[in-house]
Formats: C-alpha cells, structure tokens, sequence
C-alpha cells in the first residue's frame, strides 16, 4: 500500500501518467499490492523514487553496453584524465575535473576502464543520480568521488543493506552469495547485481542474465567437487531515495 | 658494471660465511643488505662463474622465499629449473598458477600431493610475507598462499602472519579486501582478539581499521569517535562475555560497505552451548531436555531472549549450581528472575 501525508494512494491516480507495462508501473503495481506500507511525504517524492529505480536500470544496461571490462582490483584500469588509479585499485576523482564528466566518461570510454563488480555498481548508482539531477546540483553534491567497491560511498548517497525486505524492487541491488567460491579467484565470493526487472540482473563480469544463470556462472566458479550452491541473498541494497528527492526539489 | 667483489664470495669465504651465519643464506644476505636489484646481478655473475655454486646457493634449506621469487628471471634464463630442488619447483609453479589465474583444472596446484602442496605454501607465506610490497605480482602470490592455507588447508597458524600483512598493507594504502575476507572465513572467533588489541595501537590507520573490521562489538559501531582505550576496554568485555556465542555472517567489503561479520547467537548464550545454525542438526546434536527449552526460548519476544541471554550468561560465570537450578525452573520464572535482577545486580 502506497501513502502520500498519511493518505491512501490510489494506484491508477499516478499509473495513468507512465506506459503500461514500464518499470514504473511495475514498481508501483508492487507498492500498492503489498501489505506493506509505503509512506511518501510528497507525490514528487514518490516520483522520484520511480525515475531514479528507472535511471539505474537505465545506466546498468548502458554499462552493460559500453566496453567497460571485468578486471580484479590489482589489475583495475581507469582513464587517467579523469582518474587517478590508487595503490589499492580504486580510482579517485583528478583535482579540477567535474564529477559528472568523469563518470559520464566511463560510459564514454568504456574500453579504457576495467574493474570488479562491486565498483560497476557503484558507478551505476553515481551515473543514474547524474542522469536525473541537474549537472550543477549533482557536481555540488559530489565534489569528490572515490570509486572502490563498496567503500569510501559519499554519505549523500544513504546507501544501505536491509535484509529480510518484505517486497524487492527492480532498481534495487541484490547479492548472490557464492559461499565455497574456488579460493584462487575471490572475485567470484559473490556478485553484486542490479535488478532489471522479470527476473533479469545485471552483474559486472557476468552480464545480463536471470538468477538461474547468473547463480550457474558462480557455482562453476567453486571448489573442485562442492555441493554448496550460489544462491540470491534475502537482502537488498538502496540508496536513500527520499533524501536525494528532497535535495532536488529543495 | 656490477662490482665483483662486493658481493661474489669465493669457496673458501662462502664456507666461512655458511659457518658464521646459521639462520641466513648467502642469496638473502645480499637481498636484505643491498636489494633485489644487486642480488639479480650477483646471481648472474655466480651462474657465468659457477653454475653449480649458483644451484647450491638457490637450493639452500634456509633460502626465504622472496629471493628465489626475485631470482626467477635469471633462473628461466640460464635453464636452472631443471636443478632446483623439489621446494623451490613447486614454489614456481605456485607462483605460475597463481600468477597465470589458470582454470581449476589446468592447475598444477590442484594436482599436486596436499602434504607438498601445503609445506611450501607455509614456507612462501613465512618466509615472505615480511617483504610484501616488493612488487605487484609478489603481492599477488604472497596473498593468494595466505587465502590457501586458510581456505583449503583450514590452517590457524597463519593468522598473525595475515593480520600483519592486512595492516601494513593497510598503512599503505594497498589492496586489503581479499586478505580480509580469508582472514574471516575461518570463522575462528579466537583471532579476534588480535584484532581487538589493534583498537589501542598507536598507529590510527590501525585503531580505525581495527574499529571498521570489529563494528559487529556494540561499544564500537554506535560509538567511533570514543577514545581507543576506552573503546578498547569495553571491546574486550563485551569479547570476554560473548565470544563463545558468535555467530559468523559470511558478510564481506566486496558485498556492503558496513559487514557485520559475527552476531551473537542468543540461543547459544541462552543454554551456555554452540547451536549449529541448521535447525536440523540442532535437533541431532543437543539433549532432549535443552531441545525442549530451545523450543520455548524461539517462541519469545527478542527483548525477552535478550534478557534471558544475557542473566544466563552472567549467572553461568558466577554459579553453575544456581544456573543449573534456574535453567530448569519454568520460562515464566526464569523470566521473573532475570527481570528482578537485570542490572547486575546478583
């Protein structure tokens, strides 16, 4: 169930405002049919959450899509005139460049960039704000970027894990879990993917692909002779949709 | 032009030298007093001069392992792997594997005997882990060894040798997360307190990583900013009273930002016993009796199990007699106790 100021949202009041079978109107069909309830201080709050989720399904197919290659951290590669490549493998935003020039470069230039799968979805998530925000707001916000796995995330982002969710949502980033992965590649421990939506996630290194096959693609992967599957994690990772909405319309 | 002198001994100083240094070999000495470079050239000189002094020297029983990782170059070049003892052979195709990132099945690691296979990586992990840094690819070795010996070897020896190599890379700013995530996997909770005394290390990169790989103890993840021997103090407490309850997630750097690798298993705390995490095997492996309390315990509110977890736990340090007497009284008196003298007061 979806409340907007405490009051009941009736879907077909906002669906008649996207496509029928969008990634909108299939986020909000799951809000409204959920015995959970939603709650939306503003309409606007609620459409944002729907473009940003649409956004970052957007720009993981379009990472997908550019020539941006799997490569483990200590092997990493990134445009230098843009970056700058740290010890550890991360890439660090250069002094006088834009933000949102160096992440939209990654997708420009895709083949000059390599890394893991936990830093693809980091890049995502900075690519769908930069497609949604105006460039001055979102270069104010994130004035300085350091792209490595899950650490060193600008607070602004709210990015948090949440387990056991009542409903999942395509946009949101789920885990597949690879528990005996073959300890020479511990790359593979596990892949970080967006949900695109009908059973389809995209996983850097992996592609696009429903869970069935991204969780054959792990387990071979494994341990010679392991029984222990992969499998797609109880839990999802978000940013905080509300507070980026604020910031836009404040 | 390399200076022959200074580091080419002749047979008689070389004896000399074997007789004087009983815990270092010629190859290493050169290393440690004048580096990799010099150590290269010396080796070629040894090898122009005397190739079987050269093989003597590479196949000494004391040689560490970052010389013949240094000296592989000049061993492919004048064909010396023919020669090599079986330790340093297997030590190169360990590194080749590794290095290569060859397929489980092309692996010469995976075909090799266990025993050799786990001999060697101990002598490449102890013998190098000291000079990590030297380059990129000796990083890479030097690590996936760590990840071996604790992944498929299960061994729990190595773990200072891993904690050190996770700090100093740390200081660095070098690449931890693999190393970090092996060092977890062992599900050891003992080694955690090594980890614990990092929180008062006079090195803060060491306090503020310790603190980010130990957010899971509650003093810690609600209050960074305490000062480190507070927080240091607090952390060994709460350790003290929980460490034979912990529960490991699995959580790792590469899946969120913040993993909370241990919780504590209040079931276990409750009964004063390890309970597998399967349901199923919890039926196999506790008494009837315990099942049954089990049973009563699932069925509570958390704040209930938290309360009960936490009097059970206490009163088990304090009276063993008294706990007995009290485990087996009714839940609903078990709860009136525990509520009667929550705050420590019995």
């Amino acid at each position: 169930m979806i409340k907007i100021s405490g009051n009941t949202l009736e879907p077909n009041s906002i669906a008649g405002q996207y496509k029928s079978n969008s990634i909108e109107i299939k986020i909000i069909d799951i809000l409204s049919s959920s015995s959970t309830i939603y709650k939306y201080d503003s309409e606007d709050q609620l459409k944002f959450e729907l473009s940003l989720r649409k956004s970052l399904i957007a720009a993981s197919r379009a990472l997908y899509r550019s020539k941006f290659s799997f490569k483990v951290f200590r092997k990493s590669k990134c445009n230098t005139d843009f970056w700058h490549r740290t010890n550890e493998g991360g890439f660090l935003l250069e002094r006088g460049v834009m933000a949102s020039d160096a992440i939209n470069d990654i997708y420009i230039n895709g083949s000059k960039y390599a890394t893991e799968c936990s830093t693809a979805i980091v890049i995502v998530y900075y690519k769908a704000i930069a497609d949604v925000y105006p460039k001055e707001l979102f270069n104010k916000m994130f004035p300085e970027i350091y792209l490595m796995n899950w650490q060193h995330l600008d607070s602004d982002l709210g990015i948090t894990n949440k387990s056991k969710l009542p409903d999942y949502f395509p946009g949101d980033c789920r885990y597949f879990k690879n528990p005996d992965v073959d300890p020479l590649t511990p790359e593979w421990q596990g892949e970080n993917t967006f949900d695109l939506g009908n059973d389809t996630y995209y996983g850097h290194g992996l592609g696009i692909a429903d869970s069935e096959r991204i969780i054959r693609a792990l387990n071979r992967r494994r341990i010679e002779d392991s029984t222990t599957s992969a499998y797609l994690m109880d839990s999802a990772v978000r940013p905080n949709f509300k507070y980026l909405a604020d910031r836009l319309n404040s | 032009m390399i200076n022959h002198n200074s580091y080419f001994m002749d047979y008689e100083e070389c004896h000399m030298y074997n007789q004087s240094s009983k815990n270092i070999c010629l190859l290493d000495d050169i290393r440690l007093k004048n580096g990799k470079d010099k150590l290269k050239a010396a080796y070629y000189e040894i090898v122009d001069t005397d190739v079987y002094r050269a093989i003597d020297l590479i196949n000494d029983e004391k040689l560490q392992f970052p010389s013949l990782f240094i000296l592989q170059g000049e061993i492919s070049k004048f064909d010396l792997y023919p020669s090599l003892s079986l330790r340093n052979k297997l030590a190169i195709d360990i590194s080749n594997d590794i290095l290569a990132r060859r397929d489980s099945e092309a692996r010469f690691i995976t075909s090799s005997n266990r025993e050799d296979m786990y001999s060697i990586l101990k002598w490449i992990l102890n013998t190098g882990y000291l000079d990590d840094g030297l380059n990129d690819r000796y990083d890479e070795v030097i690590e996936t060894a760590a990840i071996l010996l604790v992944k498929e070897y299960g061994d729990k020896d190595c773990f200072n040798q891993i904690e050190s190599l996770i700090f100093d890379r740390h200081r660095k700013g070098f690449f931890i997360y693999d190393l970090v995530w092996a060092y977890f996997e062992t599900c050891a909770s003992d080694n955690l307190s090594g980890l614990i005394e990092r929180l008062r290390s006079p090195i803060w990169k060491d306090v503020e990583l310790s603190r980010k790989l130990l957010n899971f103890i509650p003093c810690i993840g609600s209050n960074a900013s305490s000062e480190p021997a507070t927080q240091y103090e607090s952390a060994v407490k709460w350790f003290n009273q929980n460490k034979d309850f912990l529960n490991y997630t699995g959580e790792s750097f590469l899946q969120t930002s913040t993993p909370c690798r241990y919780t504590v298993s209040l079931e276990s705390k409750y009964l004063h016993e390890t309970i597998p995490v399967s349901i199923k095997e919890t039926s196999r492996s506790i008494s009837q009796d315990k099942h049954a309390l089990l049973k009563n315990f699932r069925e509570l509110d958390d704040e209930s199990k938290s309360l009960l977890s936490n009097y059970s736990a206490i009163l088990f340090q304090k009276n063993k007699h008294k706990w007995n007497k009290w485990i087996k009284s009714p839940m609903s008196n078990q709860i009136e106790i525990a509520k009667r003298f929550s705050g420590g007061n019995f």
